[in-house]
């Protein structure tokens, strides 16, 4: 089995999992190919390979699962079982093995995806004319179909933990930039010390931060969250700045005459004085967060809108490409109309800006 | 002027009032029973910037327990700037204030200022802004509800508690002003033009309810207004500011007992005794700031 990950640019539906050749001069040929380094190639390197060992100091296991418990061909099966009884006659040591393959075997995972995306590519086709496929082929591409929920789930389930990045990013995002924005107000020390790397980072695109966030995190949901984040903390940390600068002073005037503490002035008069402001940026951000979430998702750092709409790039499907946007539009239209709403119950004293205007 | 000297003094020893100046920290001992002490009071705003401005020179003014006291003066001649320092929201930058014996060096609750503009906290509920002072102090919500329903009594909005601040109109906010400054009862209450937004008719019925309120408040009252005739209505004394800087140009007693009939000639006469004084110092910051150069 031929690993895709050792490929760089893996294409689900182009790049297959399968036997690497059929004889063992083919499987020689191959494996000096790819161990062996080319000077006419960059990207090759010249690695130590390890020195042969002699084969009858070799030990071989053979597992008649192949492990992954997949279906096998009866005449496969009878092939590589009569290939093993002659090769046990040789000097070869060979044991039987059946080992529990953990969970997160990792082809297993890739072959899934790989059955969806020929699926998504020829699946129509295939049930039309499954005789025109190779029964293996035709198996995969039947795999693929049946594979995972119902389209609609489908939707649903890919929509839904896009959502959940981007409420989980937001939420951290406001929580965090409210605090630092307020504690730098507050301490002129917190302020000297972050002020100046906040202003320095505000203006790097969210972009950058990709590669870090893979360091960081890996794969999931983590740094496609941290994305999100790290595309609003620093604005919005620069916004809550502006917005207490700006608190109505006769507010802060009326907290002092009344004996209001530093910590009291800030608590029952800034913060609620800035809330509504501090709704506003949420909502201009709101856009960059969406941004953020899918292209982590479309580099490979989760599943996820961003992963089909590159699944969509990938195998050439245009009406896939236009259903996601779509989908991408119609629930960023929600949730901006989710953040009105929550204003409205939330801060129930900010005048409705239209109603004003709705006269002229 | 931009540099970091000592700040200017403009003139005071020209004008031979050095001697306040020279005052000591320790406090004079007519100040413990007065409400309010400003001895040789100024404020620069800006010192030592290319803006810098002064807005008051050498204050001079004592408010006794109870007493109702009018500051009359042409618009930006540093009334307001007054009842910040004597609030405690700014400092002074020449002179003494003193309040009861004590240096006025920060805001107090015993010092209510209410501010022209309408502050009240849109996020609260009437009665809530009412109680803002209340629960900065500590009381109990139950305590904090009853006080603030009886301060909204006075001001005639009992029925307003649970409204938001922007149902109101703009008086009804005023009043709620007025009531949240009387929570507290403070000692000194600090008002700067709070009814300058209101009609005519309105502007009456709340100086009557203000008078009402003042009088079952023992509070010292230092009002500002740019209306003649709200200061012959409600002054014990009218304290005329000249144009800038500010200064005191006269104090104009009022010895008429309340409800005072707008109408009488005394009223009549005070009216046009200070529409003369404060229409010498209109006309005064006309000359001056035409004078200034273009
Ligand atoms: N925070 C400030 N910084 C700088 N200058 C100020 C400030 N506040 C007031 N001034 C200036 O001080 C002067 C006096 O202002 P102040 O508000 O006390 O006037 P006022 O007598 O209350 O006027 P009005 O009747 O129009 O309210 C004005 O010239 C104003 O420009
Ligand atoms: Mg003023």
């Amino acid at each position: 089995m031929a690993d895709p990950w050792g490929f760089p640019g893996t294409l689900p539906g182009i790049a297959c999992i399968g036997p690497i050749g059929r004889t063992v001069a083919d499987t020689q040929a191959l494996f000096a190919a790819i161990a062996g380094m080319h000077p006419a190639d960059p990207l090759s390197q010249d690695l130590p390979v390890a020195d042969p060992v002699p084969v009858e100091r070799l030990r071989i296991a053979y597992s008649p699962q192949l492990g992954l418990g997949l279906p096998l061909d009866a005449d496969v099966r009878t092939a590589v079982a009569a290939a093993v009884s002659v090769l046990r006659q040789s000097v070869l040591s060979i044991t039987d093995a059946d080992p529990d393959w953990p969970p997160s075997t990792a082809e297993a995972r890739i072959l899934a995806i790989e059955d969806a995306g020929l699926a998504d590519l020829f699946g129509a086709k295939w049930r039309a004319t499954p005789e025109l496929f190779d029964p293996h082929v035709g198996w995969q591409v039947g795999a693929g179909m049946d594979a995972g929920p119902p389209p609609a789930l489908a939707v649903v389930y890919t929509a839904a933990s896009t959502i959940g990045r981007v409420l989980a990013g937001l939420v951290i995002a406001s929580v965090l930039s409210v605090t630092i924005g307020v504690a730098t107000r507050y301490f002129l020390l917190f302020e000297r010390l972050t002020l100046p790397t906040i202003t320095l980072l505000a203006p790097v695109s969210p972009i950058v931060w990709l590669p870090v966030a893979i360091f960081m995190f890996g794969i999931g949901n983590k740094p496609a969250i941290f994305m999100v984040v790290v595309a609003l903390l620093f604005h919005m940390t620069l916004s809550t700045i502006a917005q207490i600068d700006g608190v109505n002073r006769n507010f802060i005037n009326v907290a002092r005459t009344m004996g209001a503490s530093k910590r009291q002035t800030y608590t029952r008069v800034i913060v609620p004085a800035i809330l509504p402001g501090m709704l506003l940026v949420l909502r201009m951000n709101l856009f960059a967060a969406w941004m953020a979430v899918l292209i982590a998702e479309s580099t490979g750092v989760g599943y996820g809108l961003g992963q089909v709409i590159m699944l969509a790039r990938n195998t050439f499907n245009p009406s896939l490409v236009f259903f996601t946007i779509a989908l991408i539009g119609v629930l960023g239209f929600s949730f901006d109309f989710a953040l009105r709403m929550l204003q409205n119950r939330l801060l129930y004293w900010v005048p409705k800006g239209s109603e004003a205007l709705r006269g002229l | 002027m931009a540099s970091s000297g000592p700040i200017p003094t403009f003139g005071f020893q020209a004008l031979g009032e050095s001697v306040h100046q020279t005052m000591t920290t320790a406090p004079p001992a007519f100040s413990s029973r007065s409400a309010v002490v400003c001895r040789g009071v100024g404020k620069v705003w800006a010192p030592g910037t290319p803006r810098v401005h002064e807005a008051l020179r050498s204050i001079d003014l004592d408010i006794a327990p109870g007493e109702f006291v009018v500051l009359l003066g042409p618009s930006g001649c540093g009334k307001s700037t007054l009842l910040y320092l004597i609030a405690g929201l700014q400092d002074a930058t020449a002179g003494e204030l003193w309040s009861f014996g004590d240096r006025v060096e920060a805001p107090s609750p015993d010092r209510s200022l209410i501010f022209q503009e309408t502050s009240l906290f849109p996020w609260l509920s009437v009665g809530q802004n009412v109680a803002f002072g209340l629960s900065i102090r500590g009381d109990t919500p139950d305590a904090r509800r009853a006080t603030a329903k009886e301060a909204l009594a006075r001001v005639g909005l009992a029925e307003a508690i649970d409204k938001r601040p922007d149902e109101l109109s703009g008086g009804m906010r005023q009043r709620v002003a007025v009531a949240r400054a009387l929570a507290m009862r403070p000692k000194v209450l600090l008002m700067d033009e709070p009814f300058a937004a209101l009609d005519v008719q309105t502007r009456a019925k709340m100086q009557d309810f203000l008078l009402d309120v003042w009088r079952a408040s023992n509070a010292s009252v230092l009002f500002v207004t740019h209306h003649i005739d709200e200061a012959v209505a409600v002054a014990d004394r009218v304290v005329v500011f000249t144009s800038r800087p500010g200064r005191i140009k006269t104090v104009v007693p009022i010895d008429m007992p309340r409800p005072r009939d707008p109408f009488s000639p005394a009223a009549e006469a005070l009216r046009r005794q200070l529409t003369g004084l404060l229409q010498d110092e209109v006309d005064r910051a006309f000359a001056e700031q035409e004078a200034l150069p273009a």
